[in-house]
C-alpha cells in the first residue's frame, strides 16, 4: 500500500484490509438471502466461470494426470511396485492434486478475471452508475460471482479429476499394458467416500475464496487503471494463498471426521 | 459484451443450454465415483455381517478388503478389543456368498503383496459344513507376521554367520592338512582304498540285485501258488487245519498238566531224598558216625568179618545143641504138641 512506508503502518492496513474483508463477506451473505435474485446474472456468470474455464481445467488436468503418471512411474517400477501405479494416482489426484492444481488455475483465471472486470467498472465508475439507475450492485455483480464460483469450481474440479485420471491411464496402457477395467477397478477399489467426500467439500470453500477475494480486490480498487492491474494481480496471489490455507484446514478437519 | 444488446437473448440461451451441459456432466460424474466407491465398500447391496476373533490383526483397519479364497468380497467393518488379548474382527460382505462360506471357514490376517495394504483371507474349510448365517463368529487362524518372520531371520542370519565362520575354520585346517578330510582329499593311497571300497559296493550291489531278482522269482511263484508258503499266505484250509491242531494240542496240555504237576511234585521228593543221600554218603565217605567207621576202617572190617564167622559157628552150634535139646527127655514133650498146633493151623484155613 502506498500509504504503509512503516512496519506499524503495514500492520495496520492489514487488519483494516482483514476486517473490510470480514465485513464484506458479511454483507455478501446478507445479500444473497435477501430477495430479488439475479438469476439470470448468475446463469450468465456460471457459464463464463465454469464453460470459459473449462477447456482449461481439462487440458491442465490431462497434462497433470499424464505427467504424474509418467514421472512416478520408474520409481514405481525399481520397487515392483508398478500393479499400485492405478491405485495411487487415484488417491493423489482425486484427494489432493486435483483440487488443488484445479483451484490454483481457476484462482488464476477466474480471480484474475473477476478482480480485473469489477476494478475497471468501479474506476470507470459504472458500479456508482448502476447505484444511481437502481440496481444494486453488490447483488448483481459480487453475490452472483462469488455463488457462481463456489458452485462451478467444484464442478470443474470433477472434470479435471476425471481427465487427468483418463491421462494417466493412457500412459498405463500404452506403457504397462493395464485395461480399462482393471486401472478403474483398482482405482475406485481403493478409494473410500474418506477420499471423495472430505476432497469436494473443500473445493467449494476454494471457490468460495476465489469468488470472494477476486470480488473484494475489483469492488473496492482505487487509483485508476494502475488499480485495476493491482487488483487483478493481488486478487490472484491472494486467492492463492488462501487456497493452500484452506486446503490445510480442510485436511486438518477431514482427519477428525474419518479415520485417514 | 455484458451490456451489448444485439442478439444477447439467442446468446444467453445458448449459453444456458451448454451450462446445463456440463453441469449435468460434471454431476453425473461425480455420483458415478460415488457409487463405485460405495459398491466397492458394499453399502447398497445387502451385507451379510460376519466376524472372527484374532490375538493379533497386524495393523488391519476398518475398510481393508476380505477375500474369500482370493475374491475380494467385502470390507472389514470394524475392529473390536474384547480383552487384553483378543481382537474382534468384524466383517461385512456381499450377500450373495453366503451359500459358499461355510461355518468352518478359517479367516486369517494377511497382506496384499509384501508391502499392501493388510486384509482378511477367509478359507474354504475342510468339513462338510453348513452355510454361515448373519452374525456368525468363523474360526481363526494366525499367520506368522511380518515382523516375527523378520525377527526369525534376523536370528537364522546370525546362526549363518557362526556357522560360515565355523566352516572358514574347518577348511581353513582342510587346505593346511589337517584332520580326516585333508587326508582323504590328499592322501593317494586312501583314495585307492576308497576306490577298492567303492568297487567292493557294487559288486555286493550286483549281488544283492541277483539276490532280488531270486527273491522276486520265489514271491512270483509264492503268487503262483507253488510250495508250503503259497499254501501258508493263500490256502485258508491250511489256516483251518493249523487251527484245530492248535486247540487239539491246548486240550492235551490242559490234560496233561496234572501230570506234569505231580512229575514235578514227584522230582522235587527225588531232589529231597537225592540231597538226603547225598549228605548221607558224603557223611559215610568222610567217615563220620559207625558205618561210616565200618566202611573206611579196615580193621574194624576185619573184626567184623570175624565177628560175623564166629557168629556163624556159634549159631550152628546153636542149632546142634537145639537139636540135641528137641531129642532130650525133658522138652521132648513140648516140642511134639507145637508140631501138632502148626499142622491144625494148616488145615483150618
Amino acid at each position: 500500500m502506498p500509504g504503509a512506508p512503516f512496519p506499524g503502518n503495514q500492520l495496520k492496513e492489514y487488519f483494516r484490509q482483514t476486517g473490510e474483508v470480514w465485513l464484506f463477506t458479511v454483507r455478501f451473505f446478507r445479500e444473497a438471502i435477501r430477495r430479488p435474485f439475479e438469476w439470470r446474472e448468475l446463469l450468465h456468470q456460471c457459464y463464463t466461470i465454469g464453460n470459459k474455464s473449462l477447456f482449461l481445467v481439462g487440458m491442465t488436468g490431462f497434462i497433470m494426470g499424464l505427467v504424474l503418471t509418467l514421472q512416478t512411474r520408474p520409481t514405481m517400477e525399481e520397487f515392483g511396485a508398478v500393479a499400485y501405479m492405478p491405485s495411487m494416482v487415484g488417491i493423489s489426484i482425486i484427494r489432493e492434486i486435483g483440487p488443488v492444481i484445479t483451484a490454483l488455475i481457476c484462482a488464476g483465471k477466474i480471480g484474475s478475471s473477476i478482480g480485473a472486470e469489477l476494478g475497471s467498472m468501479k474506476v470507470t465508475e459504472q458500479i456508482a452508475a448502476m447505484e444511481v439507475s437502481g440496481t444494486n450492485p453488490f447483488k448483481f455483480l459480487v453475490v452472483t460471482r462469488i455463488l457462481a464460483a463456489t458452485l462451478m469450481v467444484p464442478l470443474l474440479v470433477i472434470m479435471s479429476d476425471t481427465i487427468s485420471l483418463f491421462g494417466s491411464f493412457l500412459v498405463e496402457h500404452f506403457k504397462g499394458e493395464v485395461s480399462f477395467r482393471l486401472f478403474f477397478n483398482q482405482i475406485f477399489r481403493n478409494l473410500t467416500f474418506g477420499d471423495l467426500i472430505p476432497a469436494t467439500v473443500k473445493t467449494f470453500f476454494f471457490g468460495f475464496a476465489i469468488g470472494l477475494v477476486g470480488c473484494f480486490k475489483g469492488y473496492y480498487s482505487r487509483e485508476g487503471t494502475a488499480g485495476v492491474g493491482r487488483a487483478a494481480n493481488s486478487a490472484v496471489v491472494i486467492a492463492s494463498m488462501l487456497l493452500f490455507v484452506i486446503d490445510f484446514i480442510a485436511v486438518l478437519v477431514a482427519d477428525i471426521f474419518y479415520d485417514l | 459484451m455484458f451490456f451489448n444488446p444485439y442478439k444477447i437473448m439467442a446468446k444467453k440461451t445458448r449459453n444456458t443450454v451448454q451450462l446445463g451441459f456440463f453441469v449435468t456432466i460434471a454431476i453425473i460424474l461425480f455420483m458415478v465415483a460415488a457409487y463405485l466407491i460405495g459398491s466397492y465398500e458394499s453399502m447398497f447391496s445387502s451385507a451379510l455381517r460376519i466376524s472372527s476373533v484374532f490375538h493379533n490383526v497386524s495393523g488391519l483397519q476398518a475398510g481393508n478388503n476380505v477375500r474369500y479364497s482370493g475374491i475380494n468380497v467385502g470390507i472389514v467393518e470394524s475392529l473390536v478389543i474384547l480383552d487384553d488379548t483378543t481382537v474382534q474382527v468384524n466383517m461385512k460382505l456381499d450377500k450373495k456368498l453366503q451359500p459358499f462360506i461355510k461355518k468352518d471357514a478359517v479367516a486369517s490376517i494377511g497382506s496384499d503383496g509384501l508391502v499392501g495394504s493388510m486384509l482378511v483371507n477367509i478359507n474354504p474349510g475342510k468339513g462338510k459344513s453348513t452355510a454361515v448365517e448373519n452374525g456368525d463368529i468363523i474360526p481363526s487362524y494366525s499367520r506368522v507376521g511380518t515382523n516375527e518372520l523378520l525377527n526369525t531371520l534376523g536370528k537364522t542370519n546370525e546362526n549363518i554367520e557362526l556357522i560360515t565362520n565355523d566352516l572358514l575354520l574347518i577348511t581353513k585346517q582342510i587346505i593346511k592338512g589337517k584332520g580326516t578330510i585333508a587326508l582323504l582329499l590328499q592322501d593317494s593311497q586312501l583314495a585307492d582304498g576308497l576306490r577298492q571300497s567303492v568297487a567292493n559296493l557294487q559288486a555286493t550291489s550286483n549281488y544283492l540285485s541277483a539276490s532280488g531278482r531270486q527273491l522276486e522269482n520265489i514271491i512270483a511263484q509264492v503268487d503262483q501258488g507253488d510250495g508250503l508258503l503259497s499254501q501258508l499266505l493263500y490256502d485258508t484250509t491250511v489256516i483251518d487245519n493249523l487251527n484245530t491242531s492248535i486247540s487239539q494240542i491246548d486240550t492235551v496240555a490242559d490234560q496233561l498238566e496234572p501230570f506234569l504237576l505231580e512229575l514235578q511234585q514227584s522230582a522235587n521228593d527225588i531232589s529231597a531224598s537225592s540231597a538226603t543221600l547225598r549228605a548221607t554218603l558224603e557223611a559215610l565217605n568222610a567217615g563220620e558216625g559207625p558205618a561210616g567207621a565200618m566202611l573206611r576202617d579196615t580193621a574194624a572190617a576185619n573184626n567184623l568179618r570175624q565177628t560175623l564167622e564166629n557168629l556163624n559157628e556159634g549159631t550152628a552150634r546153636f542149632s546142634e545143641n537145639m537139636e540135641a535139646l528137641q531129642h532130650n527127655f525133658l522138652f521132648r514133650r513140648y516140642f511134639k504138641k507145637q508140631a501138632k498146633e502148626k499142622e491144625k493151623a494148616g488145615q483150618e484155613p
